[in-house]
């Protein structure tokens, strides 16, 4: 079974996510802030991670950037998930190192969609 | 009056007013354009104000004045200048006057600058409002989109029709919120000059058929004829061409809510000199002529409407302006209506 580390802080989409998550067969875990993302993503090496942008403590490019510079973690797909609809926000996150960018709100075949492209 | 207190209200004028010859050397300022230029209590007569004030897009309009002997043609863009006066940015508005004086007679360059910072800065505050508004709908709208979603795919168990009808009206609604949100973002946007326009020349075919496929499916539910009517020679249009694809699915879609089963709506463009005309003809019930003036500004809606937010055609007028184009409304109750708006014809 596929790992999916879903890093998000509000309590009602993590629900939403993760249940359309388990419904297509992935494993979900779920973390609430930045500095714990870089933690479990080094811990655990999920299959793919999806990350909120405005996280508690580390926000998401930040913690994209770290991802991205650790050999461990390097290689694992990031999509962000974010309500920020701004270019720029775009712009950053891809700087960061994001593979895909999604903003939302979306549907849960966009979501599982999105993660095929990364992920059999 | 006496002459002295002519002089008077000149220097008082709540508003920087500078004279100069046509070689832009200053012949009065009075005091406001003294604090402005920081050059209180100096005599700088016969000076160039190119030594006092550091602004390129001002002294380009200074130059077309002085050069042309004609003031520019000024607009909401290349009017507005930024100062940073002591430290601080501040926005003022040109406005600028030439004339003749009678003693020496010479001709004689007026110009005055009125800070508009105050406004700026709400814009400003109104932008940020807007961009914080449309985030916070963003993120409950994901957890009822991702809800509704997984509840109606049936994979947490089974549902009625009914409740299948409820979750699907719930969606349509929550995408009714989210265009809301979009909407107020991109005209706010728009309206401080935000959305920089792409231009390329574009084929009108492109974007009519490009508005139109994602239209046809709701005509063929509706039982409308949605058609249109394009001469095989149409010209390339100067465009920005998401945006125009945008203004025209826009007035589409309006044509498809406002008429009944079994009418039509025909798209058509022509060409008009050095324009593009686009028309959106519908056979709905037409709006009153009450309305075909202010139709176009934000939140206005029709008496009996089907409770848009009012922002759409508003959008669509912004940004035919921002082409440089115009937009306008033939209706008759009782017969349809058509909406058409004009675009340059592009370069190539």
């Amino acid at each position: 079974m596929q790992k999916i580390l879903l890093v998000e802080d509000e309590k009602n989409i993590i629900l939403g996510v993760k249940t359309c998550l388990e419904v297509a067969n992935y494993q979900v875990l779920v973390v609430e802030d930045g500095e714990k993302a870089i933690e479990t993503a080094v811990n655990e090496r999920p299959d793919l991670i999806l990350l909120d942008l405005m996280l508690p403590k580390i926000d998401g490019f930040t913690v994209c950037r770290e991802l991205k510079s650790k050999e461990e973690t390097k290689n694992i797909p990031i999509v962000v998930l974010t309500a920020k609809v701004e270019e720029e926000s775009r712009r950053r996150a891809m700087e960061a190192g994001a593979d895909s960018y999604m903003t939302k709100p979306f549907r849960p075949e966009e979501l599982w969609q999105e993660i095929k492209k990364f992920i059999v | 009056m006496p002459l002295e207190n002519y002089e008077l209200i000149f220097r008082e004028i709540p508003e920087a007013v500078i004279l100069t010859d046509m070689e832009c050397r200053i012949l009065a300022c009075n005091t406001l354009a003294e604090e402005l230029l920081g050059t209180k209590g100096e005599d700088i007569r016969g000076r160039r104000i190119q030594a006092f004030l550091n602004s390129p897009p001002l002294m380009n309009l200074l130059d077309e004045a002085v050069m042309f002997a004609r003031v520019p043609a000024l607009n909401h863009e290349n009017s507005v200048i930024e100062l940073n006066i002591r430290g601080k940015r501040k926005y003022y508005k040109v406005s600028m006057k030439l004339f003749e004086l009678q003693d020496p007679k010479s001709k004689t360059l007026l110009f005055t600058l009125t800070d508009i910072t105050i406004i700026k800065e709400m814009e400003q505050h109104k932008t940020d409002f807007f961009a914080v508004a449309s985030h916070e709908f963003r993120t409950p709208l994901t957890s009822i989109f991702m809800g509704v979603g997984m509840i109606k795919s049936g994979q947490l168990g089974q549902i009625t029709p009914r409740g299948k009808e409820i979750l699907e009206a719930i969606e349509s609604d929550c995408t009714r919120l989210l265009q809301l949100a979009n909407n107020l973002l991109d005209l706010s946007r728009m309206e401080t000059g935000w959305i920089s326009l792409e231009l390329e020349d574009v084929s009108v075919y492109d974007v009519i058929n490009a508005a139109l496929a994602t239209l046809k499916l709701q005509a063929e539910h509706k039982n409308i004829a949605l058609y249109t009517k394009l001469p095989s020679d149409l010209p390339l249009v100067r465009a920005d061409v998401n945006k125009i694809i945008w203004v025209v699915t826009n007035l589409v879609g309006n044509a498809l809510r406002y008429t009944e089963e079994k009418g039509s709506i025909i798209v058509k463009a022509i060409r008009k000199g050095s324009r593009v005309i686009f028309s959106v003809a519908d056979t709905g019930k037409g709006i009153p002529d009450t309305y075909h003036e202010k139709i176009f500004q934000k939140f206005v809606q029709i008496d009996g409407g089907t409770g848009g937010a009012g922002l759409g055609l508003a959008i669509c007028k912004e940004i035919v302006e921002a082409h440089g184009g115009e937009i306008w409304l033939k209706s008759e109750l009782g017969k349809g209506s058509t909406f058409s708006f004009s675009i340059p014809v592009g370069r190539g």
